[in-house]
């Protein structure tokens, strides 16, 4: 029988943590996807997150409304943790910086399929752009939901995502005329 | 279904595409939508990913962690207050005739005192 995600949050509410199973096996794709830009491809980092978003859904399940989208909690929780980790390993200051200078695209991009180009570029952009992106054309959020997400205001979401597409297609547009 | 929209400073003239919302005249975004959505990590056949067992296995792992130490909690709060309530409170009846002394109340509660302490080593050393 296919539960739909209240009815699995009131079954974990409820003491039944093996519906929360349904909830990792529905939800970890696009978690880990989503992760595996924002750490540009870092797969232990990308495990060990996940793990941890998971585990924090779990026990913070109870201030999940189920008003939104259990995929944007998750990913909330995700860019979270996210920050949180490069806090830790005192990266941050230098990976947010938005105005870092762009690195050179034709020595650091793969030459492989199309798709994997746009990937690779991705990997070029800052975190809050990468991320802004990311949520806006690969999981289709708006920019209220993206700002809602990364918990930003709406302009700043919009900065993120014209700086992140300029950078874009001077990258790509760098490999293409190679 | 998907809804895309289009980024960028206006952010409001869009129009309707494959059931979602998008500026028809931004190949950029088109170009960006299909290739973002189609990627997969998980396709490459060398990625070091854990499969989807091995990450539930890890996830339960922690999950059990964290209700070790909800239960190690619980119990030591349940423990201590059972110490100060035998050390401030001899109830009337079995606890009257048990609570008789000043002697048996102190054993009681530092009893429950102590049994609160380990637990709640237990719950720090949990790993």
């Amino acid at each position: 029988m296919d539960l739909s995600d209240q009815q699995l949050i009131r079954n974990i509410r409820a003491g039944k943590a093996q519906a929360f199973d349904l909830i990792i096996a529905r939800y970890q794709r696009p978690i880990r996807r989503s992760l595996f830009h924002l750490t540009k491809g870092d797969r232990a980092l990308v495990d060990d997150l996940t793990q941890e978003v998971f585990i924090l859904a779990y026990k913070n399940i109870a201030q999940f409304q189920g008003q939104g989208k259990m995929t944007a909690w998750l990913l909330k929780i995700a860019y979270r943790c996210f920050l949180a980790h490069y806090k830790r390993v005192k990266k941050s200051a230098a990976v947010i910086d938005d105005t870092a200078e762009m690195p050179d695209v034709k020595a650091e991009i793969p030459k492989q399929s199309t798709v994997m180009d746009v990937a690779a570029a991705m990997a070029l952009l800052p975190p809050a752009e990468r991320f802004a992106i990311d949520l806006c054309f690969t999981h289709g959020y708006s920019h209220s939901e993206a700002a809602k997400i990364m918990s930003i205001p709406l302009g700043t979401c919009k900065s993120h995502i014209g700086r992140g597409k300029e950078k874009l297609k001077i990258y790509l547009k760098g490999y293409h005329d190679d | 279904m998907t809804k895309l929209h289009t980024p960028g400073a206006q952010g409001t003239d869009q129009m309707e595409f494959q059931g979602g919302n998008i500026n028809e005249d931004n190949d950029f975004d088109l170009l960006l939508h299909s290739h973002l959505s189609a990627y997969d990590p998980f396709d490459d056949p060398d990625n070091q990913l854990l499969s989807q067992p091995e990450l539930l296995q890890k996830i339960k792992a922690g999950i059990g962690r964290y209700e070790r130490r909800r239960l190690y909690i619980k119990s030591a709060f349940v423990t201590l207050a059972g110490g100060i309530t035998a050390a401030f409170l001899p109830w009337g009846g079995v606890w009257q005739s048990l609570m008789s002394t000043p002697v048996t109340i102190s054993i009681v509660a530092a009893a429950c005192f102590i049994s609160a302490v380990v637990q709640l080593q237990m719950l720090f050393s949990a790993d």
